[in-house]
């Protein structure tokens, strides 16, 4: 069995001007910050890009990082990932307009389902699933993208939403359902310009 | 649309495991970039600096900032309104020439 990687010791090193140290916690971080950078990527920029932007600022910070109870380095480096990503979603200006006919033959089926003119989901790759989540989410603000994303893409109980967010829990609560009533007008918005092309 | 909801649960749970599968390896160059990019001086935006003070804080402050204006505006008002008083008496007593 492998040896567990030890956060705080190779936090010492890096510290100290370990270059050695700051790649291997690199290696270490990579996968959670890379799979937080998928997840709240705006339209226009690169996975690869963001990924750099966010860790960067996680070695520029590190002198401010202090060990607690309960609030593991793993969750810092969370929580600057995800306000990094809000910033990128921020300067995102324009949010894309789109219609059924844009829609892929699986992603049609989503919506279909979505639109509740298919009772079952179909059995389609979750790349398609993703897609359409991905073209509803767009058209909402960064906030309430971020929100759903952590809540309903990601799974996240609203707790951990605080405490990466930095938002208190009756806060991301306000917000999520806020969002949820914006993507129901959405998916309205969307219908109704589908029938009026049709 | 509560239905909309549950669709909507379905969709997400169902996109969330793309999310999950076929992260990319450590690009090439990456870790070079990374200690590179974190080396160059920091100047902190106005953002950056009332995120790290935190919302609270602000609002704390700018509520303090509210109760000392209000204390400030009322001992004025209270010697302004004692003033006339005061010129009266002096004036009362000043002896006629």
């Amino acid at each position: 069995m492998p040896d567990a990687f030890d956060v705080q010791a190779c936090i010492v090193r890096v510290r100290a001007g370990d270059e050695r140290a700051s790649a291997a916690l690199i290696e270490h971080l990579h996968p959670l910050v890379r799979r937080l950078v998928r997840n709240h990527l705006p339209r226009r920029e690169s996975e690869e890009d963001l990924a750099q932007m966010a860790f960067i600022k996680v070695f520029q910070k590190l002198d401010s990082y202090q060990w607690r109870e309960g609030f593991p380095f793993e969750r810092w480096v969370s929580r600057l990932t995800v306000r990094t990503c809000l910033d990128a979603l921020r300067a995102e200006r324009s949010r894309p307009e789109w219609r059924m006919a844009d829609l892929g033959e699986g992603e049609a089926e989503w919506m279909d389902f979505l639109l509740n003119r298919q009772a079952e989901p179909p059995a389609q790759s979750p790349s398609d699933a993703k897609a359409i989540v991905t073209r509803m989410l767009a058209l909402l603000s960064a906030p309430d993208r971020l929100v759903l994303t952590l809540l309903d893409l990601e799974q996240r109980s609203t707790l951990e939403i605080s405490q990466i967010t930095g938002w208190t829990r009756a806060m991301v609560k306000m917000r999520a359902m806020r969002a949820r009533v914006k993507l129901r007008q959405v998916a309205r918005r969307v219908m109704k310009t589908e029938f009026t092309e049709s | 649309m509560k239905e909309f909801d549950q669709r909507w649960q379905t969709l997400a749970k169902n996109a969330g495991r793309l999310s999950a599968e076929g992260l990319p390896e450590l690009p090439f160059g990456f870790t070079a970039r990374v200690i590179a990019g974190s080396r160059e001086v920091v100047r902190e935006s106005w953002d950056d600096l009332l995120g790290a003070m935190g919302l609270r804080a602000v609002l704390a402050s700018a509520c303090l900032c509210l109760v000392s204006a209000g204390f400030a505006f009322s001992e004025w008002y209270s010697f302004r309104i004692e003033r006339p008083e005061l010129e009266q008496s002096f004036t009362n007593e000043l002896p006629w020439p």
